[in-house]
């Protein structure tokens, strides 16, 4: 369970506005909402700090797609290696300082640190930390480390203050309207919010338990290998399929099994059982023709009967036996080939059916989840349209407010 | 004839050049008439650089990290060395023809000493990888000439930061430097055996040592992996001559360079009860330091699928815990962000351990495959020890793919500008729904000028230059972080992905 967004200082925040709101309300002893009784300054302002709180909570959404776009400020301060270089230069100089007992104190180092980074242009991208060293551990007195400054907050910040100020806003929206239906832009303006938040709510508990209910449902493979395993495995069977095509003209059942994929790969692997044990039994029938070719008797003439449902084998196998009748070597090792040219389309076919049965075994796996990822995200597709349109609402509802 | 050429007489009539083998003069220049179409004869400046720097300025700096390897073309420059007691003194002055930093590109230790340009200075830096391949060639001048000033110059200072040597004096170290043998293995030769007579302590300059053990029916358990300036058979200096045995199988994983000090010779230097007891104290901590690392690890049945893996060779990990990562996929479309050929460097495979996964990003190694592999100099370490790939270097070849041991490398279609400006994406179009109503005009197909473009190597670079590491800052559910590796050594059923 994801619990960092249970530790939030906007969480507390948002209470403390939710609680100020509710006790003026209570100081003021107006009743929710537009209703008679209310007081017109408290709905005014509690409809500002709504409006306020959502517009805080849809920065997050900004600041994802700005940075996605690249046109976050972060993307304006980017330095070059050799500045970097040269300030680390720099750093590695006061280090040195340090240890020659040049600083009295942190400030000192942190100050000259400071100047280094600012002189070669980096202050932006590469902050200072000092902390006294210890000497058990023989770290000289005062040690100075960087890490780079992150000046606008982790997203994992944003999304905090997204959900709490989403959240508090809702709240806020209730105390200003009351949850009035009495006219249909209240109607509207309440449902969906309310829709907002709810569907935030659901976000919020898949947030936290979501990821532990995916990790737990991927038994061998990953999220996202199972994707690279069944993209591989599909590719592998395309182009065994390609090479298949014209072997297997002749026998639309089997094809069209093959080519049905894994939705199909029951049929397929009924379908191939049966097949593969006709052919089974030609290739050996065609062994004892091959066997008997040889020999003093000639060719086993029984077994080539055998082969009447395999015409392609038994054509291959007769004009393999009349071109080289003269020459019993040859003749031998003809027949071989036309015997072997068949077995080998079987054993392309075998493997293909097991790679279909590979892929619909992962298929399985990604199907679960990709169900799970579904459900994970559903509640998007219901909150961000009705966030967008509760937008359009409010600055509708507050141009009417204005205008009359 | 261009000044280049003149140089090159130069560089040619250095006795530290003679009898270099011609390919490793053939990567240090084009001579003309055997140069190819867009090249012209030269200095192949992907391992050779010329470097002008003026009086004063600083060349190298004590304690950075980089490998290059200097020779003073013209000019004076001199060597001060930062005592741990604040005091400063002059190592060496260098004049034309003299040379510095071997200590460096043998064993990618921080530098030893500052040097400073005495005079307007020209220095010719050759790179790590050239360095190694005229340096493994044992008979030409170049590596004995190398050897005999590393003897001179470096090897007591290198044997100072051995621990095994922490506690004794410059007078004796100069003196176990003079007794000792610089030896070299071929990868896979066998170094020691386990069970046979043990004769000296090695220290490591340069390569890797497995060492490991031999049960009795033959499966070979490793106990660890030594790099640069680790050491090893410290124990048969505590035993008898009857039962000083190797204790471990030790096998050359790369080219490997050792100091090999002889047994007797400790028996000569720290002869005296005091230098004696001394130097065993120091060899008992280090035994215990080791017996202690590999009891906390005893109980962990996978370390050995670490060291196997060499994660711990690694100075930091992306590990991504699952347990709160949505798989949004925010950390890759932000490393597509950052990066200008919109190719994204972070992998979301890896080994994993239950709940956390040991993302394939660049662990920076202590000893980058990569880097020395790379036969074009493709492949450099910063000076805060960053691995860096130069993409205008990088030929395609793909042996770094193949040397990393993470598969942290990967050989990607890298774009062009032209490419990327067809690429580009306008705000419409990164709305969501609204980007399947507008659709930007297909651009014209650049034209085929014949040419493959071959895939270059690419990997994390820690969105180097910007005020974030992209796939961290950007995880709105806090499930990536950098860790240390060292720190999951606990870590319990391990497969690899």
């Amino acid at each position: 369970m994801n619990t960092t967004l249970f530790k939030s200082p906007h969480a507390l925040i948002a209470l403390l506005v939710c609680a100020a709101s509710y006790a003026w309300l209570a100081a003021i002893g107006a009743s929710m909402g537009t209703r008679e009784g209310s007081n017109v300054d408290y709905v005014i302002w509690s409809g500002w700090i709504a409006t306020a709180l959502m517009v805080v909570a849809m920065l997050y959404c900004a600041r994802k797609y700005m940075h996605k776009m690249r046109y976050s400020p972060e993307f304006k301060m980017k330095v070059g290696v050799r500045s970097l270089e040269a300030a680390d230069a720099g750093l590695n100089e006061i280090r040195r300082r340090v240890l020659r007992g040049d600083f009295k104190n942190r400030g000192e180092v942190e100050q000259a640190a400071r100047r280094v980074l600012r002189d070669e242009g980096v202050h932006k991208v590469v902050e200072v930390e000092v902390r006294a060293g210890d000497a058990a551990a023989d770290e000289p007195a005062f040690v100075l480390e960087t890490r780079p400054p992150e000046r606008y907050g982790r997203m994992s910040k944003w999304l905090h203050a997204h959900a709490y100020y989403g959240l508090a806003s809702g709240v806020i929206v209730i105390f200003h309207g009351g949850f009035a239906m009495t006219h249909p832009m209240g109607i509207l303006l309440n449902v969906l919010t309310a829709v907002v938040i709810l569907t935030g709510v659901v976000g919020l508990a898949l947030f936290a338990w979501g990821p532990t209910w995916m990790t737990r449902n991927e038994k061998d493979l990953n999220f996202e290998e199972s994707f690279v395993i069944d993209g591989s495995l599909r590719d592998k069977i395309a182009a065994m399929l390609q090479g298949l095509r014209e072997a297997l003209s002749g026998e639309r059942e089997i094809l069209g099994a093959l080519e049905g994929g894994i939705g199909d790969y029951k049929r397929a692997a009924g379908v191939f059982e049966g097949w593969i044990d006709r052919k089974r039994t030609a290739i050996a029938a065609a062994d004892r023709f091959v066997e008997s070719a040889g020999g003093e008797g000639g060719p086993d003439q029984g077994a080539l009967a055998e082969l009447g449902q395999e015409p392609e084998l038994r054509a291959g196998l007769e004009t393999a036996l009349a071109a080289n009748a003269e020459d019993p070597k040859k003749l031998k090792s003809a027949l071989k080939k036309a015997r072997d040219d068949f077995a080998k389309t079987c054993d392309q076919v075998q493997d293909c059916v097991v790679l279909l049965g590979q892929r619909a075994s992962a298929g399985r796996g990604l199907k679960a989840l990709t169900r799970i990822k579904f459900v994970m995200n559903v509640w998007r597709a219901v909150h961000i349209p009705a966030s967008l349109a509760l937008c359009g609402l409010i600055v509708l509802h507050i141009l009417s407010i204005l205008w009359y | 004839m261009s000044e280049e050429f003149d140089v090159l007489g130069l560089i040619q009539s250095l006795p530290l050049f003679e009898k270099v083998k011609p390919s490793a003069m053939k990567k240090m220049f084009i001579e003309p008439g055997k140069e190819k179409k867009d090249e012209s004869p030269g200095l192949q400046d992907k391992h050779v650089r010329f470097q002008v720097a003026s009086a004063g300025e600083v060349i190298v700096r004590q304690g950075e990290l980089d490998t290059e390897f200097f020779v003073v073309i013209e000019g004076i420059a001199s060597a001060y060395r930062n005592e741990t007691d604040g005091r400063t003194h002059l190592v060496a002055t260098y004049g034309t023809g003299d040379f510095f930093g071997e200590m460096s590109a043998i064993s990618h230790q921080p530098r030893s000493a500052t040097v400073k340009a005495d005079s307007p200075t020209t220095l010719m830096r050759i790179d790590a990888t050239l360095f190694q391949l005229m340096f493994e060639d044992k008979t030409s001048s170049f590596a004995t000439i190398i050897d005999a000033r590393y003897r001179e110059r470096a090897l007591a200072y290198h044997l100072m930061t051995a621990p095994i040597f922490k506690t004794t004096s410059k007078d004796k170290l100069d003196l176990v430097a003079k007794g000792a043998a610089l030896v070299s293995f071929e990868k896979d030769q066998q170094i020691t055996t386990e069970g046979k007579a043990a004769d000296a302590v090695y220290l490591v300059r340069a390569g890797i040592v497995k060492r490991s053990r031999v049960n009795e029916v033959g499966i070979e358990t490793v106990h660890d992996y030594l790099c640069d300036n680790s050491s090893f058979g410290e124990q048969a200096l505590l035993e008898n001559e009857e039962e000083r045995n190797w204790r471990y199988n030790g096998t050359a994983m790369s080219h490997v360079d050792l100091v090999k000090v002889p047994i007797d010779l400790f028996r000569k230097v720290f002869g005296d009860n005091e230098s004696k007891t001394r130097l065993q104290r120091q060899v008992n901590l280090l035994l215990a330091e080791e017996e202690g690392i590999k009891t906390s690890l005893s109980d962990d049945d996978n370390y050995e699928l670490l060291v196997g893996n060499e994660t711990i060779k690694g100075t930091e990990a992306l590990v991504i815990d699952l347990k709160k990562c949505t798989r949004c996929n925010l950390c890759v479309e932000s490393c597509v962000a950052v990066h200008e050929d919109r190719v994204p460097r972070l992998s979301k495979r890896g080994i994993r351990d239950g709940d956390l996964m040991l993302s394939s990003a660049c662990y920076n190694c202590k000893i980058p495959e990569c880097m020395l592999s790379c036969k074009f100099g493709a492949i450099r370490r910063d000076k805060d020890g960053q691995i860096h790939i130069i993409v205008d270097n990088c030929t395609g070849c793909s042996k770094c793919e193949s040397g990393c041991p993470y598969g942290v490398i990967r050989m990607a279609h890298v774009l062009t500008p032209d490419e990327m400006k067809a690429q580009e994406t306008s705000i419409w179009e990164s709305i969501p729904l609204l980007n399947k109503i507008y659709k930007k005009k297909a651009p014209p197909a650049p034209a085929d000028d014949g040419v493959k473009q071959m895939p270059k190597a690419i990997k994390c670079d820690l969105c180097a230059g910007l005020p974030f590491e992209a796939c961290v800052y950007n995880c709105p559910c806090s499930a990536i972080s950098r860790q240390n590796p060292e720190a999951l050594k606990g870590i319990g059923t391990l497969r690899v992905s």
